[in-house]
């Protein structure tokens, strides 16, 4: 068994969490009273087992309802509990032992011992620790997020959109009437017993904060106590019966999310379009009511501070009621420019029949420096999705980003990334004879690596660090494949079940067989600074034949310390980002090896799709940290590529020819990639047709996806400087935004270093 | 045909090649900077443009190679390629052979020039040529030879020829203590107008490129502080009222 340290942060959490409202002794109590049903239903099956272990938090959990809240529904997590994903809470039953200690330090001593039991029982029950023990390899595969390693695994079900259209049309009633049936058919399920279990906490949860809207109705302003009136009327409205009204729809999908423990949203224009607009066309909602309901939804997002998640996709084709979408597209604009939040994270598609006013608010929401919205393009994203994952066009069109960009198809698959891959730490441990020169450890797997001296050609050594990658590939998807298998064994994640195709008409779990298209997605990172070394090898050894092999390795292990000649050549060479045809190839020739062996070894191993995410948060710079330096010239611990862009001051071409170098790779052969520019507002606003010009002849030219910050120089560097002047400074970090401010600084190192394109650029 | 040699075996002497130019014409451009230029604008924002003998050596076909890969982006902006300086007519021969296959290509053509070269230069160009960003520093041709060491009789000689082709935009770098009063300016418009232009494009003097001096072992010699787009309003409404179409910027 591969050691591990079971309170290594297990996720980017850069958003600081809201304090839960419960007294210390109380949330002891939940964490024992949920400890003591997982153990007493040891014995039954996982989903009674959860049912149960559910009904301990809810509606415990909930928070009260604030004096901004217009639709109700607000969580607590504690360090033992359930959930999907590592953001919140933690992954099925969880402990997350950090936070336990962490939570330990704050008791009184003598309820210290409370805790030690609740950390001795979670040892052996908490799933990702589950998981980590049967998974984890020493030196080659470490857990989430431990840097050392060329590889890392988690198990998590991230990125779940629901079917929420179902839930709307039917209602907590008809599904009821849904399941209930296929239960007559099959009475026995206890999938589809545990299921009703679900819809009955549901309802529970309706009621406490139905009753909190009242309770709270009674000392509130008489405007306060309306809305308060009108939410209780709502809830107990969504009760039981399909919604028909947009604080209803908006309501039942909120508080279904809330407790399914999902943190991504989908297609809200389409789900809830209808709704908004016969609200507005028969005069139940005034415009500004429906602004401020979704401005009420905006922040409910944002204090769910899950870092990297919360999308809001609007717009794209497949939509099946594009006008009445649109309306809440238009209005979604505007709370994004207004709010400026790091989440959600909000999220337009677009084809070539978008129409100017969608663009034109995009683009001036984006200048006003929202981040949002990020902008995917149907036109290469469709056909790229069917290929990639294997399904006709038609379902295709229901792809959606998730977290930093992952596709899934909303209500129809998985997509979780469980495996990260670092390919330039594994060309440094390739290099230097399988020993990873920054810890001195081998990290071979075992795969014969000749010496540097004996590869003739270029392909020769190209080859051998195939050969090491296969290697890992290998692992990656039988890893990923792991994930599902565990999670399976020990959870159903019944909530997200309900509303999976199709797990209700199969009687079965999302994970045992439920889901209709089972995916899932590992991350890359490094791309390009191991393509730019692999070109400079090219160029320096066996075309120039400046260096040899050993030499630049020398080099690099010396950090190129007294080997300052080397690393300049090194940095001379072509890069990525350039619109060269040299570099570029290169890192599409990478690109295409990694991504395509990914996907084969998904389907082989028995997947829909197993697909590479070119996603970042800001694993780049933390695992940059641990890598040793590399033949592109970078240095020991720099900070590595951002996903699909070039280095940070690589690209010396404009953003023209950076934009060219983005669309030259595949999109059929990731599910999603994540492309950032940056600008100042003088470019970005002063020169709006030009933009415009230049985001649409990059997507003509095959860019998929391209994310916007809209910063003016100098800011950046300054806001390091004086923190305090800059409380709500945005920045793209890569795949989610953050306050500039609250980033480490390696990580604002690492966005300084992007070229940001200004119109002083062409003022030569 | 002529004398021009073929595409491939015109050398050119290049400075640099910038794309994503916004500021040389209209939509999103390429500008070639040619190599060499006859006067010595003590403000000059690229020295390094002005001795002949330096740069590099590219052929046009290099260059097209270059111009090319943003193709699309002039299709969907109204862009295209300028080429620029230094002065660009300084090589006339190469001029023509880089103008004729960017037409062949397709591309929107501008070529900014100083106008200080022989008449029968710009006249070669003028076929291949959609725009001319066309300088006018001054309206005294003593001024305008003692600061910026070159003709202005020859200059408005060129322009005057020029202009009837319609094709012509006067630009105008507002450069402090140098043609920055309303006497000098009145001046430079009366003299675009007398010879039917209808644009002009204001340039605020900036100092961005003293950093490249410092590089090249030479002086800043403008010692005046860089001025912004607001400075130059007061002109702009100059120009609007004599009649011409102004823009504040390339």
């Amino acid at each position: 068994m591969a050691r591990f340290n079971i309170e290594t942060a297990q996720n980017v959490e850069i958003s600081k969490k809201i304090p839960c409202e419960k007294s210390l002794p109380e949330q002891l109590e939940i964490m024992e009273r949920y400890t003591r049903v997982h153990r007493e239903h040891l014995g039954s099956s996982k989903e009674i087992r959860e049912a149960a272990c559910l009904e301990v938090l809810y509606p415990t959990l909930l928070r009260h309802i604030q004096d901004q809240d217009l639709t109700a529904g607000r969580l607590d997590f504690l360090p033992i509990g359930f959930g999907c994903v590592t953001s919140l809470g933690g992954v099925g039953h969880y402990c997350v032992f950090r936070k336990l200690k962490a939570f330990r330090e704050t008791l009184p001593e003598a309820m210290r011992p409370r805790v030690d039991a609740l950390y001795d029982y979670w040892k052996d029950h908490d799933l990702k620790t589950l998981y980590n023990q049967e998974t984890l390899q020493d030196g080659i595969l470490g857990m989430f997020i431990d840097t050392e390693y060329p590889m890392i695994a988690t198990a998590r079900l991230s990125g779940m959109m629901l079917d929420y259209p179902t839930l709307l049309s039917l209602g907590i009633g008809g599904l009821r009437k849904r399941i209930g049936e296929r239960l007559s058919e099959d009475p026995e399920n206890e999938f589809l017993t545990a299921g009703l279990s679900c819809l009955d906490i549901f309802v529970k949860c309706a009621e406490t904060l139905l009753q909190d809207a009242l309770a709270q109705a009674r000392g509130a302003s008489p405007e306060r106590a309306d809305e308060l009136k009108r939410m209780a009327a709502v809830l107990e409205n969504i009760k039981e019966k399909a919604p028909e009204t947009f604080p209803e729809a908006l309501q039942l999908l909120w508080l279904y999310a809330l407790l399914a423990g999902v943190i991504n949203y989908g297609r809200l224009d389409d789900f809830l379009g209808p709704y908004l607009a016969a609200d507005l066309r028969e005069g139940r909602l005034t415009e500004d009511e429906a602004y401020r309901y979704i401005r009420s939804l905006w922040t409910l997002i944002e204090n769910r501070r899950t870092t990297v998640n919360g999308r809001i996709i609007v717009g794209g084709r497949g939509r099946k009621h594009p006008e009445d979408a649109d309306i809440f597209l238009h209005l979604a604009m505007k709370v994004a420019k207004d709010c400026r939040y790091v989440e959600p994270q909000f999220t337009l598609r677009l084809d070539k029949d978008t129409s100017e006013q969608v663009w034109d608010e995009a683009l001036e929401a984006l200048g006003a420096g929202a981040t949002y919205p990020t902008i995917y393009n149907d036109d290469v994203e469709i056909p790229a999705v069917a290929y990639g994952m294997r399904i006709d066009e038609k379902t295709a069109e229901q792809y959606v980003p998730f977290g930093c960009t992952e596709f899934v198809i909303q209500g129809q698959s998985t997509g979780t990334p469980n495996i990260c891959i670092n390919l330039l730490k594994i060309l440094t441990i390739y290099m230097n004879g399988g020993i990873d020169p920054e810890d001195g450890i081998r990290k071979d797997g075992g795969v014969p690596i000749r010496p540097l001296g004996e590869y003739r050609t270029f392909e020769e050594f190209y080859d051998g660090y195939k050969r090491l990658l296969d290697f890992y590939l290998d692992l990656s998807a039988e890893a990923q494949y792991h994930s599902y298998e565990v999670m399976n064994r020990h959870v159903a994640f019944l909530f997200t079940s309900l509303l999976m195709d199709d797990c209700i008409a199969r009687g079965k779990a999302v994970l045992d067989g439920g889901v209709r298209y089972l995916g899932g997605t590992n991350e890359t990172y490094g791309n390009i600074n191991a393509s730019d070394s692999l070109q400079a090898i090219k160029t320096l050894v066996f075309d120039q034949k400046k260096y040899t092999l050993k030499q630049l390795e020398e080099a690099v292990l010396a950090n190129f310390e007294g080997y300052g000649q080397v690393r300049e050549d090194c940095l001379a060479c072509d890069k990525y980002g350039n619109d060269l045809d040299t570099a570029d190839s290169m890192a599409n020739d990478l690109y295409e090896f990694v991504a395509k062996g990914v996907r084969e070894r998904g389907i082989a191993i028995g997947m829909q799709y197993f697909l590479i995410v070119i996603s970042n948060n800001q694993l780049n710079t933390e695992w940059g940290l641990k890598t040793a330096a590399s033949p592109d010239g970078r240095l020991r611990g720099m900070y590595m590529n951002p996903a699909n862009n070039p280095q940070g001051g690589a690209d010396k071409n404009g953003p023209t020819a950076m934009l060219n170098s983005l669309a030259k790779f595949d999109a059929r052969y990731h599910a999603g990639s994540v492309q950032n520019i940056k600008f100042t507002p003088a470019m970005f606003n002063g020169h709006r047709d030009v933009i415009k010009s230049l985001f649409r002849t990059y997507f003509d030219r095959g860019g998929c996806h391209i994310m916007v910050t809209v910063v003016d120089s100098g800011v950046l560097e300054d806001a390091m400087a004086h923190p305090e002047k800059y409380p709500n400074l945005i920045v793209r970090v890569a795949g989610f935004s953050a306050v500039f401010v609250d980033l480490s600084p390696d990580i604002q190192k690492e966005l300084l270093s992007r070229v940001l394109y200004d119109e002083q650029h062409s003022l030569a | 045909m002529n004398n021009i040699p073929s595409p491939d075996s015109t050398s050119v002497r290049v400075s640099s090649i910038q794309r994503f130019s916004i500021h040389d014409g209209p939509g999103i451009r390429t500008t070639v900077f040619l190599q060499g230029c006859p006067l010595r604008c003590p403000w000059c924002a690229n020295p390094e443009t002005q001795d002949p003998l330096s740069g590099k050596m590219m052929s046009v076909s290099q260059i097209l190679s270059v111009v090319e890969r943003d193709a699309d982006y002039y299709r969907h902006s109204g862009g295209g390629v300028t080429f620029s300086g230094g002065e660009p007519l300084m090589q006339p021969d190469a001029l023509e052979a880089l103008l004729k296959a960017s037409k062949a290509s397709g591309f929107h053509t501008a070529v900014e020039t100083s106008g200080e070269t022989a008449g029968e230069n710009l006249l070669r160009a003028e076929p291949f040529t959609d725009i001319f960003l066309f300088d006018i520093k001054h309206c005294d041709a003593k001024i305008f030879r003692k600061v910026c060491s070159g003709s202005l009789d020859t200059i408005l000689r060129n322009l005057e020829a020029l202009s009837k082709s319609g094709k012509v935009i006067a630009r105008i770098p507002c450069i402090p203590a140098f043609n920055m009063d309303a006497d000098t300016v009145r001046g430079i418009f009366a003299l675009a107008l007398s010879l039917g232009i209808k644009e002009a494009h204001l340039l605020p003097y900036h100092t961005l490129a003293k950093d490249k001096y410092a590089r090249l072992g030479r002086t800043w010699g403008w010692e005046q502080s860089g001025i912004s787009k607001e400075d130059v309003e007061p002109f702009a409404c100059l120009g609007r009222e004599a009649g011409l179409r102004i823009r504040i910027g390339g």
